[in-house]
C-alpha cells in the first residue's frame, strides 16, 4: 500500500512540473519570464527526462547553454590599447626629437656661416675701402678718356663725309 | 584609469563583449578585430568611463553600436564574404555531426532575425542579463523589448518546429 502511494505522489509530482513547465513556457515565449524562471526552463529543457511533445525546446536551450561557454581566453589574446599607444609614442617621440635636431642643425649652420661672411667682409673692409676706391675711379677714368678719344676719331669721319659730298656735288 | 584599473575593468567583460560581436557579426575574425577596437575607443574615453553607473553596461553599447556599423558599412560595400563563409563552414559540419547539427539549426535561424532580436537574444537568453541592464545597453524602452524579443522567441521555435519536421535531419 505505501508503496504505490508513494508511485501516485511522483506521478503527480511529475505532472505537477509537466504542467509548471508549461505555464513557465508560455510566459517566456511572451518574453515574461524572470531569469530565475528561465534558468528553471533550462535546467529542465538539459535534463535527460524532457517530454517528447516539448522536444522543439530542447536544441534551442542547448544552443543558449552552447554559446555561452563561447570565450575569448582560449584562442584570443587581445593587445592592450595601451601597449600600442606606447610603441606608437615612442616613435613619435623619435621622430619629434629627429625633427628637433634636424631643426637645430640648420640654424646653427646657417648661423656659422652667416658670421663667416660677416668676418671675411669685416676683415677685408677696412683696408682696402680707400684703394678701391681709387681703382674704381681711376678706372672710370679711363673710361672716359677713352670715350673722349673716339670721339675726336669721329671727326675724321665727318671730314670724309664732307670731302666725299663735295665731289659728288661737283 | 591607468592600465591596470583598465585590465580589471575589461576583464568580467571581455567575454561577452567577444560573444555579442560574434552573434552580430557572425565571423569570429572579424569580431575578434571589432572588441579591439573597442578596446581602443573605451581606453580612449577612460577618464569619463568612471562617470557613468554601469560601465559595463557602457562598454557592451559602445560593442554593440560598433559591430552594428561595421554590419553597415558591410552592407554600403556590398559585402558578404562573413557570410558566406560561414555557410561553407556550416554545411561541412553539417556532414559531420548530428548533435552538433541541431545547434547549427539554431544558429542558421538566429541569423535570420532581425540585429535587434539577434542582440536581444544574445542579452537575455544567452548572457541572461536582467532586463534593467538591457534597457540600458540597448537604450530601447521595457514594452520594446519584450515585444521584440517574444517575437524572436516565436519564432525561433516556429523555424526549429519546421525543420524538425521538413528538414533533413
Amino acid at each position: 500500500m505505501p508503496e504505490k502511494k508513494l508511485e501516485k505522489k511522483l506521478l503527480k509530482n511529475i505532472a505537477m512540473e509537466l504542467s509548471n513547465i508549461k505555464t513557465l513556457l508560455d510566459k517566456y515565449l511572451e518574453a515574461e519570464t524572470t531569469l530565475a524562471e528561465e534558468k528553471v526552463l533550462e535546467t529542465y529543457f538539459l535534463s535527460d527526462h524532457v517530454t517528447p511533445e516539448l522536444q522543439e525546446y530542447i536544441p534551442l536551450f542547448n544552443f543558449f547553454e552552447n554559446e555561452r561557454s563561447l570565450e575569448t581566453s582560449e584562442e584570443i589574446e587581445f593587445k592592450m590599447p595601451f601597449e600600442v599607444e606606447e610603441k606608437r609614442s615612442n616613435r613619435s617621440l623619435i621622430y619629434k626629437w629627429s625633427g628637433i635636431a634636424a631643426s637645430v642643425a640648420i640654424l646653427v649652420s646657417v648661423f656659422i656661416f652667416s658670421q663667416q661672411q660677416k668676418n671675411t667682409v669685416s676683415n677685408q673692409a677696412p683696408v682696402e675701402y680707400e684703394l678701391a676706391m681709387q681703382n674704381t675711379q681711376d678706372l672710370l677714368l679711363m673710361m672716359t678718356d677713352a670715350v673722349s678719344n673716339g670721339k675726336k676719331q669721329l671727326t675724321y669721319l665727318k671730314e670724309i663725309n664732307q670731302t666725299k659730298n663735295q665731289l659728288i656735288n661737283k | 584609469m591607468n592600465q591596470q584599473e583598465f585590465l580589471v575593468f575589461i576583464e568580467p567583460i571581455k567575454d561577452k563583449m567577444y560573444r555579442l560581436s560574434v552573434r552580430l557579426l557572425v565571423s569570429k575574425e572579424a569580431a575578434q578585430d571589432a572588441v579591439q577596437e573597442v578596446f581602443v575607443k573605451l581606453w580612449n574615453k577612460r577618464d569619463t568611463l568612471k562617470k557613468y553607473d554601469n560601465a559595463h553596461a557602457f562598454a557592451m553599447t559602445v560593442t554593440k553600436n560598433h559591430c552594428l556599423d561595421q554590419l553597415k558599412l558591410k552592407k554600403n560595400n556590398n559585402l558578404r564574404i562573413v557570410h558566406s563563409n560561414y555557410e561553407d563552414e556550416s554545411k561541412s559540419l553539417q556532414k559531420q555531426l548530428e548533435a552538433k547539427n541541431e545547434l547549427e539549426i539554431v544558429t542558421e535561424i538566429i541569423k535570420d532575425l532581425s540585429e535587434q532580436e539577434q542582440t536581444l537574444i544574445q542579452l537575455r537568453d544567452i548572457e541572461q542579463l536582467e532586463y534593467e541592464e538591457i534597457i540600458e545597453i540597448t537604450g530601447m524602452k521595457p514594452t520594446a523589448i519584450r515585444v521584440a524579443l517574444s517575437r524572436a522567441r516565436k519564432k525561433i521555435r516556429k523555424e526549429i518546429i519546421k525543420k524538425h519536421r521538413y528538414g533533413t535531419v
